[in-house]
């Protein structure tokens, strides 16, 4: 049995000002972010910080669930109450991918790749995913979740079928066990150092580091939605963290939303 | 060009019967247009990237009142450029029916932007009238959403 989390020995690896100053740490919970959502609506501070060993029900996007093995990886999520409008709030989930990846590059000198907007990939697997859950009122932010399940030292070949072509762990890549105590306390501080960027409005700072770690950017990719979908190349980002797609046809079109598919 | 110009500009096409507006100054190009799609808004070429979005420029449109056979209706509108879903996923019962009575506060429905669930709530006690979006599909700035009848306040 691996040593389980303990929040001593994270406290003392912590360097934040906010954000981690409180953790909630469950041995088993059905979804952190869920979690956070009710904490975040009973006023939970700001940095509040729900920690799991592993989840049942790990949300994913659109009701899928993130595989979430106890003891092996991370899985957390940061309740926020960013001063901003709810049109700059989605910039929040760049800021998460940019702490993310540089935690990965610090802790295992592998640098991962950006698939837009929030996927971490290591040579085209996926090793993290990021899901923000946001409740507002008057167009301001109340609060968001930021949830971030990162796999650190789970065995592929245990995971379910549906997952073990696509996901990987950052043990698979390095070959040794990641200190999970520690990957968190950098991720963190990492979060809480753009956060802050975030919050003073260089949104020029944050796209300038998450385009360095772009895996979409110069590909071809197919952007799908109900209406039918469109291809192109990623040709770059907007201030909002938006994908820009250049068209056969010149044209370019800015994409907020949407499943988007690498097909080169 | 800083923001209140903009604000200004973006106010001037508004309330004009001008559709499209392009301006070139010392460098900087700006092309407003009315009614543009923001998810799928094309540009003319590489230079005109629509960075500015008006979303930050115009006020708050999150309910507002319509009149409806002599009954106030409120309005539900999108906060945000995104995609709609009216379910937290594909398989779960929506959130809201026609019909239906909601609470203040009580999630309607969920409009996505980059991996961020945005939840919208109803701003007033009531019964939903309409449902003015399809699920899964793409909203705009504004976009009205819901339309509710507001409960008659007892007292």
């Amino acid at each position: 049995m691996k040593g389980l989390l303990d929040l001593s020995d994270i406290r003392q690896k912590l360097n934040t000002k906010i954000i981690g100053k409180e953790i909630r740490l469950f041995e088993d919970i059905d979804s952190t972010n869920r979690e956070a959502m009710v904490l975040g609506a009973s006023g939970a501070k700001e940095g509040t910080v729900v920690l799991a060993e592993s989840q049942t029900g790990g949300k994913g996007r659109l009701g899928r669930t993130w595989y979430s093995p106890k003891g092996e990886n991370l899985y957390l999520s940061i309740i926020l109450r960013p001063p901003v409008l709810l049109a700059e709030a989605q910039l929040i989930t760049v800021v998460a991918a940019v702490s993310v990846a540089e935690t990965i590059k610090k802790f295992t000198d592998i640098r991962p790749g950006v698939k837009w907007p929030n996927d971490i990939l290591i040579n085209r697997r996926k090793v993290a995913g990021i899901l923000t859950e946001l409740a507002s009122g008057n167009d301001k932010v109340n609060y968001l979740v930021v949830g971030i399940g990162i796999n650190l030292n789970m065995e592929i070949s245990s995971a379910p079928e549906e997952i073990r072509g696509i996901a990987g762990s950052l043990k698979d890549f390095t070959g040794r066990e990641i200190d999970r105590a520690g990957f968190l306390a950098t991720n963190l501080s990492e979060f809480e150092y753009y956060y802050m960027i975030f919050k003073a409005g260089e949104r020029q700072r944050i796209m300038d580091i998450y385009t360095g770690y772009s895996a979409t950017l110069g590909n071809r990719i197919r952007v799908r939605s109900l209406e039918g979908s469109i291809e192109g190349i990623a040709c770059g980002f907007n201030m909002e963290g938006g994908l820009l797609l250049k068209r056969d046809s010149g044209i370019i079109d800015t994409i907020l939303a949407g499943d988007i598919e690498h097909i080169s | 060009m800083n923001l209140n110009e903009l604000k200004e500009l973006i106010k001037l096409l508004r309330d004009s019967d001008i559709e499209e507006l392009e301006l070139e100054k010392s460098g900087f190009r700006v092309r407003l247009k009315k009614k543009e799609t923001y998810s799928y808004s094309p540009a003319k070429e590489r230079d005109a990237i629509p960075v500015y979005h008006p979303a930050e420029a115009e006020e708050s449109p999150v309910a507002a009142e319509e009149e409806k056979d002599g009954k106030k209706l409120v309005t539900i509108t999108s906060p945000i450029v995104g995609t709609f879903y009216r379910a937290p996923s594909p398989d779960a019962s929506p959130y809201a029916e026609v019909g239906d009575s909601v609470k203040k506060g009580q999630i309607l429905c969920v409009v996505e932007a980059m991996k961020l669930m945005n939840e919208i709530e109803s701003d007033v006690d009531g019964r939903i009238q309409e449902i003015l979006a399809e699920n899964a599909h793409p909203v705009e700035y504004g976009e009205p959403l819901f339309l509710i009848e507001p409960s008659i306040k007892e007292g």
